[in-house]
């Protein structure tokens, strides 16, 4: 469960003077649904999905993950959340074995414990080839599967996803969204942004625009259709340019 | 919070001893760079030494030259004890010293050569390949213990080597009349003034230069009497370039037989007049009076050296895992997994930190090993520190190791909030760079002679390092002061590793690319 209540975000840019990133977003996300957060690029996904993660701070608003306060309680939200990115790196010099082990560890995970979820992970992303192999030497596809396996390695319930298929392969960008639909099956909380609307149209049940910091729209896809039309592209379009 | 740590500590420490380019370029190149360098340059200043030595040099002197010079060294050889000298070549420890059939050829010398300049001469010619084989008595003590060799028939037997190999065998006498005419545009103003006047000066000079000979030796009297006559003072002149190695040798050889005649001389002269060699000696400060062994005396020097190693190791040790574990992870876009991990900034900087102080750790005690070895092996059986006993007790070793602790955590500290700060790995590397220069200063506090450790001293980072470890080496072990140097230089580190725990949560720090 994800709530977010008028988060807001303001930094000092030496050149460009004050920004607000975000400008009082609120939404929530309950468990075993899929939130799409859409938006063009410097909308303002990223430093939601940020703040969201604890990686950065409100300057204003509140939120709560599991119940969890995203100020106070960060510690407790991090042990909640898996976090990915598109651009998210692995160790090169050490196998995803290793590094599944050192994340389970700082996740105070034992080390049997650790075993049996790496086995159940290779299993579930096939990585049983490449699991013993430096990350340097691992394809984009397979790095993204290590990544995937890092981010849910400590069984979070919820995940968030940062633009998670950009530059994948076909084939890869399968594996990912079967994993996302899996995780709402288990009943997971899941907030992603992307600008792909294919995705969103397959796989969200809410989504949220949001436009130079601001939400624009809040709704089901079918809502959105009803009011645009059916082709989202073009829906997704007219909102930004009627806000402009 | 400890769990913490070591976890990130042992992911940290595996993912840099991986780093097979930290590993060589970091270690194990200046590692064997200092024994391979001081290897090279051994061998070479050996090798120059020895062919110049074995060199025959060539020298112009007109025929009364050549016989006074002749004398000269004739002279020496009869009147010293260098003859008795040679007697000794018959004992044990001569045999010792030179190889068998050197001594053997020494032993085997008629008497009577002494007393007849002509058959010695043609013996000294004899044994010059021979010699030539020794190369050089000084530099090349030849193999097999060299035990009871009193240092005065050592000297002697250098000195032997010198003037009558060296001196004479080694050197060809031409004509300067048969000299060639000093070519047109030769400038005769590189003879000193005074010289110019002297017959075949320019044809002399010209073909130095041309290095078609090696000097010019003028003796203008016949030298005789010279020993009987208090009054009579003999120039000899040697024009010869400094600059040309092998001129230079000659001047060296022609030196030191007429020095070595000139002292003989003197020696007559005082004989004849009744007087010993203490008329020449009124006042003699006694050798011998110094407390500190030999050993200790190069310590105090060496001294000055170590903790520069020491420090600078320290530095290049530290130094690229330092930036791979902060920039470079900020570059792999690995970062923001790490601080999204329940682990806090804290234990993080505190895991990395660890991490760098041990790489530069181990590169501090590579340093001091392999300076050590290169001693040991290298140098010390050359002839400058032969004698002293390099060596390293478990007990010293202890103390390097404990000296290079502060360094080492000082640079740890100071490069991780560096890392943690910049943007990229290239962006750390410029900010550290310039860092070498502000270290390299108190590196070198240790050389200064006087410095003295005191309170105040032992609160200055790096500068108490250098200080101390010469007090250290010398077998002075303040532990006080080295308790007060550890925690000026942990103290410098905890205020950068906060420094970098601040940078960690700043996050126009963590998220600016």
């Amino acid at each position: 469960m994800i709530e977010i209540h008028e988060l807001s975000k303001t930094y000092q840019d030496k050149k460009r003077g004050k920004i607000e990133a975000l400008r009082k977003v609120s939404f929530t996300c309950r468990p075993g649904e899929v939130f799409g957060l859409l938006g063009p690029n410097g909308a303002g996904k990223t430093t939601a999905l940020r703040i969201i993660s604890t990686a950065l701070r409100p300057t204003g608003g509140s939120g709560k993950v599991m119940g969890y306060d995203l100020t106070s309680q960060s510690a407790r939200v991090r042990e909640n959340i898996g976090f990915l990115s598109s651009n998210t790196g692995l160790y090169g010099r050490l196998t995803p074995r290793e590094m599944l082990t050192y994340f389970g560890r700082l996740f105070r995970m034992e080390a049997p414990q650790i075993r049996e979820r790496i086995a159940e992970l290779a299993e579930i992303f096939q990585m049983g080839d490449f699991l013993d192999r430096a990350c340097d030497k691992l394809s984009t596809g397979m790095r993204q599967k290590v990544n995937v396996a890092r981010t849910v390695f400590h069984s979070p319930p919820v995940m968030v996803f940062d633009e998670p298929t950009t530059g994948l392969d076909v084939l890869t960008n399968r594996t990912i969204i079967q994993f996302i639909r899996q995780c709402r099956e288990q009943q997971r909380t899941v907030l992603f942004s992307t600008h792909v609307m294919a995705e969103v149209q397959k796989l969200c049940d809410e989504v949220a625009i949001i436009h130079e910091g601001q939400m624009l729209f809040r709704g089901t896809v079918g809502e959105i259709q009803h009011r645009y039309g059916e082709d989202l592209d073009e829906a997704f379009a007219q909102m930004i340019e009627a806000a402009a | 919070m400890l769990r913490g740590i070591r976890i990130i500590f042992r992911k940290e420490l595996v993912d840099t001893l991986r780093d097979r380019k930290t590993l060589i370029f970091m270690l194990l190149m200046p590692t064997l760079a200092v024994p391979l360098l001081m290897l090279g340059l051994n061998h070479l200043i050996h090798s120059i030494k020895e062919k110049q030595a074995v060199k025959v040099v060539r020298i112009a002197a007109d025929q009364q030259t050549h016989q006074a010079y002749r004398r000269l060294v004739h002279q020496w050889f009869l009147q010293t004890k260098v003859a008795a000298g040679l007697r000794l070549a018959r004992s044990p420890v001569l045999q010792a010293l030179l190889r068998p059939e050197t001594s053997q050829a020494l032993g085997q010398i008629p008497e009577a050569i002494f007393r007849d300049p002509a058959a010695y001469e043609r013996w000294t010619r004899a044994t010059v390949s021979q010699f030539r084989e020794e190369a050089d008595l000084e530099a090349k003590p030849s193999p097999g213990p060299i035990v009871e060799l009193s240092d005065e028939v050592r000297q002697q037997l250098v000195d032997y080597y010198r003037v009558t190999v060296r001196g004479l065998a080694l050197l060809e006498f031409v004509d300067p009349a048969n000299l060639a005419p000093a070519p047109r545009d030769f400038d005769a103003e590189v003879i000193p003034q005074q010289l110019r006047a002297l017959p075949y000066a320019a044809e002399a000079a010209a073909a130095i230069k041309a290095k078609l000979i090696q000097g010019y030796l003028a003796i203008p009297t016949d030298l005789l009497g010279l020993e009987q006559d208090h009054n009579q003072t003999a120039e000899i002149t040697f024009l010869y370039d400094s600059t040309m190695a092998q001129s230079a040798e000659a001047w060296q050889r022609i030196s030191f037989v007429t020095d070595r005649a000139a002292d003989n001389l003197v020696r007559d002269r005082l004989a004849l007049a009744g007087l010993g060699d203490e008329f020449l000696e009124p006042v003699v400060l006694k050798e011998g009076t110094d407390l500190a062994t030999e050993s200790e005396f190069v310590m105090s020097r060496v001294g000055g050296v170590l903790p520069y190693i020491i420090i600078i190791f320290a530095f290049l040790g530290g130094m690229y895992p330092a930036i791979d574990l902060g920039a470079g992870e900020k570059e792999r876009n690995t970062l923001e997994t790490l601080i999204l991990s329940p682990a806090s900034r804290t234990q993080i900087a505190v895991g990395k930190f660890l991490v760098i102080l041990t790489t530069a750790l181990i590169a501090a005690l590579m340093g001091v090993v392999s300076i050590a070895v290169s001693f040991k092996y290298i140098i010390a059986p050359d002839e400058f520190v032969s004698g002293l006993d390099f060596h390293i007790s478990p007990g010293t070793a202890v103390l390097i190791a404990l000296l290079s602790i502060p360094p080492a955590a000082a640079f740890s500290g100071m490069f991780l909030a560096i890392s943690i700060y910049a943007r990229s790995f290239k962006e750390a590397q410029n900010y550290i760079a310039p860092l070498q220069f502000v270290v390299i200063l108190p590196a070198m506090a240790a050389i200064i002679p006087d410095l003295e450790m005191n309170w105040r001293m032992a609160m200055i980072p790096l500068v108490n390092v250098s200080v101390l470890s010469k007090d250290f080496l010398k077998g002075d072990i303040h532990w006080d002061y080295y308790a007060v140097t550890l925690a000026s230089c942990l103290a410098l580190a905890g205020l950068c590793i906060a420094y970098a725990v601040r940078q960690f949560q700043k996050e126009e720090v963590l998220f600016r690319s």
